[in-house]
């Protein structure tokens, strides 16, 4: 008993030599003669399982209308199950093109009995003899009335009747007759039988007998390749007349006795809108007998994962055993891109299978020729872009300080005119409370609040400082004249403590004539800032841990001014 | 209705592009290696970065957590060198809310010349918007700008209304298909397509110019086949879709 289940399973043992053969006839876009694989198409697999099956168990005729674009896949299908099935030995299996049934005349039945004549010789004559051995025959009848018992009994034309009658003899004519009933013979056959022609329905007959009497338990499977060909090869006329043994042949299979017969006609879809009108213009009854046995192949989608691994798992196992070569089985996703950049790299849209595969191939023999696997590739590119992230990377290397003093510099550079020196007040501010230093409201001096000025005190003295972000000379004198004015009011305010005025200012700005200028005022204490002094006391008020303070003063003496030190008496 | 709560965008469809193709060539990759990038790439601080990853992942060019990779949409895009600006509108348009206000800001401001506050004082006069913080709507409205400037280009000013009106186009196209297959999966004849689609109103140059965006769509292609037959069976004449003649569409599954 066979298992149908099994049917389509791909081959196991795989040797080097018949993949080869497989690979190179895929290579040249032709179905290989012995697939070894035949991947997704579920629906196509599990309808010819049942109907195979449903035919083994003698439940009925089967017929399945393979259809499918061009290089789908119907050929290989059709060269899948008849090297399985010959290889098991059960089952009778020919395959023929609609335009080889020239042979024939056009005619469908005849062809399968001519086929299965050629292929099975020893079965089939074997078949026909031992049945016509069988016959019951009156020894004292004459030849006439033996003829038309024998029609008679099994109802058949006479001129069928006279050939089982030379087999019977088994006189000079048996073999004559045997090629007749094989459909292999010429006119000498005929004349010498004195018979006419065997119609269509005499072959069927035939057909039908040799199912009764044939040694081997298989059925007869019947591959009928190209169907379309009946359109474009044919003249109308032949046409027409394989169309009807077609019709018959079907119509009168499903009533055989021993119904252990499977049709399987293979068409391509870019004639189904013509299959349709050309066979039910001229046949409607064979139309409704084909629409419902259609099987529709599927097309390959290159964007779907499952069926794109599936391909590709396939012919990297081949390339392995039959060349020893290793494309890279890790890296689908490198094959895919080369993939769909080899296949136009434009459009998703499905594509036949044969395109899919001799282009996938095309692509394994690049790589196998340059010696280099998917895997190469993709380290490749992996090692370029960590070659960038190592070099990009560099400032994760940079100390918190060194990324710190970036970050000020940039905001620095960035901010308005008018917010700088906010920004040098508030990182102030921070260092004094730190260093223990009060901030001192200027409003108690009945003075507003900006961001150029601030305040501070320790236990001896009160610190009024003043910020100037000049960037002129001229604009420095300016807010020197400022300051003083400051420092006047303050100074009214303040009698009972020690107080010092301190002019913040951008070294950048300063010139011979300001510095002048600053001498005339000795109360008011100058201290210039050089930008990396600046960034530095911005960068404090953004350390977020002690360490990172301590880092940052490092690098940094505060001005003795600035702490309200006298330099006298801090020497 | 919120204004989409996008907080982050690329500035450029080159650093856009420089992330896919990274990611793509190490995937999947980490989190803490996708900041390493994304922060090198876009230089936006920690919370920053945090959040691009995040709208990156909305948008779906992204996906995973712990494991990163591309999505399925970004990965078809990167590896068929398409244009990532057709992506942006895809993924867009699956996104209501979004898609909404970036049809309607280039609507508004197609030169997006508008700052924020007087933007969204526009889009409250003009469609049922819950009005927000402001604060947070500038937010948001920056990186939908951003998006939305992406998108844009010199023949297309509003990429969401046209995608809208293709997106009208292939619904059209799909019922049409129903009625002449009687199914998903068959063979139709495209030039049958063409006619049934112009008597419900568009022209030939209009049919043509969407089936070629659709022939060329990496998405919606994925659900099609086009297929040719020889000369003496196209009774009905082939169609030219980048130098290419078809005779048969099928759509295998339903589009929409």
């Amino acid at each position: 008993m066979y298992d149908f289940e099994k049917l389509f399973e791909n081959e196991g043992d795989l040797s080097a030599d018949v993949i080869r053969r497989e690979l190179s006839g895929m290579r040249n876009t032709e179905p290989p003669e012995r697939p070894t694989f035949i991947i997704n198409q579920q629906n196509v697999k599990d309808v010819i399982a049942q109907k195979f099956s449903d035919c083994y168990e003698g439940f009925g005729f089967s017929h399945v209308v393979l259809t499918g674009k061009i290089g789908g896949g119907k050929t290989h299908f059709l060269n899948w199950i008849e090297s399985r099935l010959k290889k098991q030995g059960e089952f009778y299996t020919i395959k023929f093109q609609v335009q080889e049934t020239n042979i024939v005349k056009y005619s469908l039945v005849r062809m399968i009995v001519a086929k299965v004549f050629q292929n099975y010789y020893t079965d089939f004559s074997s078949a026909f003899t031992d049945f016509t051995k069988n016959i019951q025959i009156e020894k004292n009848d004459n030849r006439d009335v033996i003829i038309s018992k024998i029609c008679e009994e099994f109802d058949i034309t006479s001129n069928l009747a006279i050939l089982f009658y030379a087999l019977y003899e088994q006189n000079d004519k048996s073999s004559a007759a045997l090629r007749i009933i094989g459909a292999s013979h010429g006119r000498t056959e005929i004349q010498r039988l004195k018979i006419k022609e065997l119609n269509d329905n005499d072959y069927i007959k035939i057909i039908e007998m040799f199912l009764n009497h044939k040694s081997r338990s298989g059925f007869l499977l019947i591959l009928l390749d190209e169907f379309e060909h009946a359109f474009s090869s044919l003249t109308v006329n032949a046409r027409n007349k394989f169309f009807v043994s077609y019709k018959e042949f079907i119509g009168k299979a499903i009533q055989f006795n021993q119904p252990s017969v499977a049709l399987i006609t293979s068409v391509t879809e870019q004639y189904e809108g013509n299959l349709e009108s050309a066979v039910s213009k001229n046949e409607q009854a064979l139309w409704t007998r084909l629409k419902p046995q259609i099987t529709e192949l599927l097309e390959f989608n290159p964007t779907n994962n499952e069926e794109f691994m599936e391909l590709f798992m396939h012919l990297s196992t081949r390339y392995k055993v039959a060349y020893k070569y290793d494309i890279g089985e890790d890296y689908p996703q490198e094959m895919k891109k080369y993939f769909l950049d080899y296949i136009g790299g434009r459009s998703t849209q499905a594509i036949s299978y044969r395109d899919a595969i001799s282009n996938m191939i095309k692509i394994m023999d690049e790589l196998r020729m340059r010696k280099k696997s998917l895997g190469d590739i993709r380290e490749e590119k992996s090692k370029e872009i960590e070659n960038y992230l190592v070099l990009k990377s560099d400032p994760t290397i940079k100390t918190d300080k060194e990324r710190i003093l970036e970050e000020v510099s940039a905001q620095w550079r960035d901010a308005h005119h008018n917010k700088k020196p906010g920004l040098i007040k508030s990182a102030l501010e921070k260092i004094y409370v730190d260093s223990n230093y009060n901030l001192v409201r200027l409003k108690d001096y009945d003075i507003e609040e900006t961001s150029a000025l601030l305040c501070v005190e320790n236990r001896e003295k009160i610190g009024y400082i003043y910020i100037s972000t000049a960037a002129t000379p001229k604009s420095l004198a300016d807010k020197f004249q400022k300051c003083l004015d400051v420092k006047d009011r303050i100074s009214s305010k303040i009698n009972d403590r020690e107080f010092d005025a301190i002019f913040i200012y951008l070294q950048s700005a300063e010139t011979a004539s300001v510095r002048s200028l600053f001498r005339a005022y000795p109360d008011v204490k100058t201290v210039s800032l050089e930008l990396n002094e600046l960034y530095n006391i911005l960068a404090y008020s953004r350390a977020n841990t002690e360490i990172l303070k301590g880092n940052i003063m490092e690098d940094f003496i505060m001005n003795s001014s600035l702490l309200l030190i006298d330099r006298k008496k801090g020497e | 209705m919120k204004i989409y709560s996008l907080y982050e965008f690329p500035p450029d469809l080159a650093s856009l592009s420089k992330l896919i193709s990274i990611v793509d060539a190490i995937q999947p990759l980490s989190k803490d290696t996708m900041r390493e990038i994304v922060s090198d790439i876009f230089g936006k601080r920690s919370s920053r970065t945090e959040i691009l990853i995040k709208d990156l992942k909305k948008i779906g060019i992204i996906e995973g957590n712990d494991l990163m990779t591309l999505s399925w949409e970004s990965q078809l895009y990167v590896d068929l060198r398409a244009d990532l600006r057709r992506l942006l509108v895809h993924n867009v348009y699956k996104i209501n809310e979004l898609f909404y206000i970036c049809k309607l800001i280039c609507d508004i401001d197609p030169t997006l010349e508008l700052s924020n506050q007087n933007l969204y004082k526009l889009l409250l006069l003009n469609c049922s918007l819950d009005v927000e913080n402001k604060r947070t709507v500038s937010e948001k409205l920056y990186a939908i700008k951003r998006l939305v400037r992406l998108c844009q280009n010199s023949e297309e000013v509003n990429p969401f209304k046209a995608h809208e009106v293709y997106i009208g186009f292939l619904r059209n196209l799909q019922k049409k298909y129903i009625e002449e297959a009687e199914g998903y999966a068959k063979n139709v004849i495209i030039k049958n397509l063409e006619s049934a689609m112009c008597i419900s109103g568009y022209t030939k140059a209009e049919f043509n110019r969407f089936m070629t965006m659709l022939y060329t769509d990496p998405i919606y292609a994925t659900y099609t086949s086009f297929s040719i037959v020889n000369k003496e069976f196209a009774e009905k004449g082939y169609i030219t879709l980048e130098d290419k003649d078809f005779y048969y569409i099928k759509i295998k599954n339903k589009l929409f």
